[in-house]
């Protein structure tokens, strides 16, 4: 009750909730867009159907990444 | 005409700490984007001196936490703040003497609640505001950069653990250039901040600033601003040093990984208002990044280092913060004290930049790492 009265629980778990979503969430998403393109990479000589499809996932995810940085900062100086 | 005097010491002190506060902290910024050879160490220190100062103007909400949070503002004089600042000043450089891994940000604020202690007792102290603002966010903030970074390293890992690493480590370091960038623009954002917090807490003191509402001016923003960045910059040739003689063993993605806990938790607090200690956040990031690899690669001692200096840090700037404001009002109520005890404290960082030197053992930076090759 005391801890809940001096400490704004709310901003506080707020603040745990948006650190948790985007540094895991942006690290993720560049690990997946590093993943595509690593696919496509290698599998860019072979060919194979498969290839649009992890050109695409490295497209989107990287795209996702750096939306959710810049969507970040716009939050921040808003 | 002794009341302005005070306050141009005041706010060049109050400069002088922001300095140190980026000279400081540059290894922590930038240790982990060099130590993976994301950049090259000029780069990466012009980068994030450039950020630094693009950070400190990004947001006010920790300068408004800083200046009203804390202390009494209608009790507050110059000679407070400045003998809040020395507190502040006097733990850092003896932190920084010892290699032991202090807070700029936990020592700043206890240094003006010693000297608001020693002036008005506590009753112009904001207690709920210390424990709520400061301590509880102090303890849940390298907790929670440790735990993204661990979670996050260990996704990373299922997803691209397969690949060839050439390409995969390229893609990292590339990676880098922004979670890097992120961290110093983070570390601006808050640590900034608690300067011009301060600074406007000193002129709201000497009368220039009405204490309702708190605004902050622009000068004070830019000034603060630069002298982080100036900090910033002058600290990082000392890293190059320490970096080529000692080299930080952590791949690519933990530097990653580790940037962007440190980066994600600090602007969350900035965004919230809650001032943190950057050096401890980047430190838990840089943990949990190792730690989830191998547990046993991380250098828990500094773990043990951190949460003496979290224990240390708040009592013992607050000692200092009211011995200057006892010894300065020996000398009255105006400039002779605070000039006397600036003129003093100069001779002692002298002294001390002088015997450091001369003696170098490895600081602080050289035990963040995770593991370090011979």
């Amino acid at each position: 009750m005391l801890a809940e009265a001096v400490v704004d629980v709310d901003k506080l778990v707020n603040v745990v909730l948006v650190a948790l979503l985007s540094g895991i969430g942006v690290t993720t998403l560049f690990a997946i867009a590093v993943f595509g393109a690593t696919r496509f990479s290698d599998q860019r000589t072979t060919g194979g159907a498969a290839l649009g499809a992890y050109a695409c996932l490295a497209l989107v995810a990287f795209a996702g990444c750096l939306a959710s940085v810049v969507y970040g900062v716009v939050l921040l100086t808003a | 005409m002794d009341a302005d005097i005070v306050l141009v010491i005041v706010i060049a002190t109050a400069l002088a700490f922001d300095f140190t506060n980026g000279f400081h902290d540059t290894a922590n910024v930038v240790a982990t984007a060099i130590s993976t050879r994301a950049m090259p160490p000029r780069v990466a220190i012009g980068l994030a001196a450039l950020l630094n100062l693009v950070g400190a103007f990004i947001s006010l909400k920790v300068a408004a936490t800083v200046g009203k949070g804390f202390v009494d503002t209608a009790a507050i004089d110059t000679t407070i703040v400045f003998a809040g600042l020395i507190g502040g000043i006097a733990w850092n450089i003896a932190t920084w003497y010892f290699g032991l891994p202090s807070s700029s940000s936990h020592a700043l604020i206890g240094g003006l609640v010693g000297a608001m202690l020693a002036a008005h007792g506590t009753g112009a102290i904001n207690g709920d505001g210390l424990l709520g603002k400061l301590i509880v966010p102090a303890i849940v903030a390298p907790v929670l950069a440790f735990v993204v970074a661990a979670t996050a390293i260990t996704i990373v890992y299922r997803i691209v653990g397969r690949l060839r690493p050439g390409p995969v480590n390229r893609s990292f370091r590339l990676g880098q250039l922004v979670s890097g960038g992120l961290l110093a623009l983070s570390h601006g954002t808050n640590d900034a901040q608690k300067t011009m917090g301060i600074m406007t807490l000193a002129l709201i003191a000497h009368g220039s600033l009405r204490a309702k509402g708190f605004h902050v001016p622009l000068w004070v923003v830019a000034s603060a601003a630069s002298a982080i960045a100036l900090g910033t910059f002058s600290g990082g040739w000392r890293i190059i040093k320490t970096m080529g003689t000692r080299i930080i063993k952590m791949d690519p993605a933990q530097g990653f990984a580790a940037q962007g806990a440190g980066a994600a938790v600090i602007l969350a607090a900035s965004g919230a208002g809650y001032p943190l200690s950057t050096t401890h956040v980047i430190s838990g990031g840089i943990m949990g990044a190792g730690a989830a690899k191998r547990f046993s690669a991380v250098r828990w001692g500094v773990a043990g280092n951190i949460i003496g200096a979290w224990v240390l840090t708040l009592p013992a700037a607050a000692s200092i913060g009211a011995l200057a404001y006892g010894v300065s009002r020996v000398f009255g109520s105006g400039a002779l004290g605070p000039l006397l005890i600036s003129v003093s404290l100069l001779m002692l960082l002298t002294a001390v930049f002088a015997r450091r030197i001369k003696t170098h053992s490895p600081g602080y930076e050289d035990s963040l790492a995770p593991s370090a090759a011979p």
